[in-house]
This record gives C-alpha cells, structure tokens and sequence, in this order.
C-alpha cells in the first residue's frame, strides 16, 4: 500500500515536494520542481505514479 | 523524525507533539482544514500510515487533517530541519553550474582537491552529510559569488 502526503509549500519552505511511504516507510521525497529525489530513491513505478498524480492534477 | 505522542490543547489552541528529542507546538490555525471554536479537534493521533512522521486529527464535524512532522519543525524554525534544506537549495544550485560550466569535472576536482569519490558525493543532493561549507567551496570553483543576505523574519 503507498500513501502519499502532499507539503503544501508553506511560504519558506520551497521547494513543492510529496513524501511517498510504503506501509509506513518512507520510499521517496520528491521535489516536485526540479523533478528531483530530495530523499531516497524512487523506483520506475513510482516516478510514474508521481506523474500520473501530477496529470490529474492531484499534486 | 519520528512522533512519539501528540496531544489536543484546546485552551492554547495548539497541537502538542512530542519527538524523541524535543517538543514541539503546532498552532490551529496553521492546520488545514482549520479547527476552530466551532469545530474543534475531538481527536489526534500519530499516524502510522506515515511512519509515525505526521499525525492526524478529527474535528468535531468528522473532517478529517493531516500534519506532516516537517510543517511543524517548520513552524518551530528548526535548525536541524532548516540547515538541511538549505543544503539541498545550494546543492540542486551547484549542479545547474556543473552543468553549464565551460570547466571539466576533472578541472573542477582539481581545484577542489578532492577526489572524484567526493566530488561526487557534494553533487548529490539526498546526501545530507556534507557540509554547507563544502558546498561553497565548489559554488566557488565553478566560479560563482555568494551573498549571504541575513535579515530579520517578517511578521
């Protein structure tokens, strides 16, 4: 199961990023912006997770 | 870093987490969706689904919030927290150099006196354990003047 948590960005916190876990581990930190891992290492399926989410404009 | 508890204070209006190592307070009003007098917090709990980094909270209407652990080491300015995202700025920074500079990588470990183990170590940007010092030291390299603008925090 992979839940996903969204940073809103708060004012001085660039950048945009998403924290995704597995069963309560952290897989990735994603910054959105640069389309870089800020933490971890994420796999192919979850870098097209990430897009999907981005494409139905849900991050 | 991870949650141990977290508690309602409904009179200070705020979240009480406690960490490992410290403790932190996270107002109302910085949540979302809002508690309010109207609608307040019935229940907080850390969650799990997060790897006990967050927690969420029910309020009295049954919405639902979520707060992740770094809003709150945010909030509370957060050296630890604040030292590392500045490092992570300053490293995405020196890649776009690397990238764009005329110099080679073998000039640029040259000049750092490095090995090329470490220079690229400094380039990656989820290695928190360079130093912010190490980092200046290729901005530098690569040719680039650093201004250290420190001001007082608006309101």
């Amino acid at each position: 199961m992979v839940a996903t948590y969204l940073s809103h960005g708060l004012a001085t916190t660039p950048p945009r990023h998403v924290h995704v876990y597995r069963d309560g581990v952290l897989v990735v930190k994603w910054d959105l912006e640069n389309q870089l891992p800020m933490r971890g290492e994420p796999s192919q399926r979850v870098r097209s997770l990430i897009e999907e989410l981005k494409f139905e404009g849900l991050i | 870093m991870k949650i141990r508890s977290v508690k309602i204070n409904n009179r200070k209006k705020t979240f009480e987490i406690k960490t490992y190592s410290k403790i932190f307070s996270f107002p109302y009003s910085k949540a979302d969706p809002t508690p309010t007098s109207s609608d307040p917090p019935v229940e907080v709990a850390v969650d799990k689904e997060i790897g006990r980094e967050g927690f969420t909270y029910v309020l009295e209407s049954g919405t639902e919030g979520t707060v992740h652990i770094e809003q709150v080491l945010e909030y509370n300015q957060d050296p630890g927290y604040l030292r590392d995202l500045l490092l992570y700025r300053l490293t995405v920074e020196a890649q776009h150099r690397v990238e764009a500079s005329t110099l080679s990588k073998r000039e640029m470990i040259r000049r750092l006196g490095t090995s090329a183990a470490q220079f690229y170590r400094l380039l990656d940007q989820t290695n928190y354990r360079k130093s912010v010092d190490q980092v200046l030291n290729l901005l530098h390299v690569l040719d680039c003047d650093i201004d250290l603008i420190v001001r007082a925090k608006s309101a």
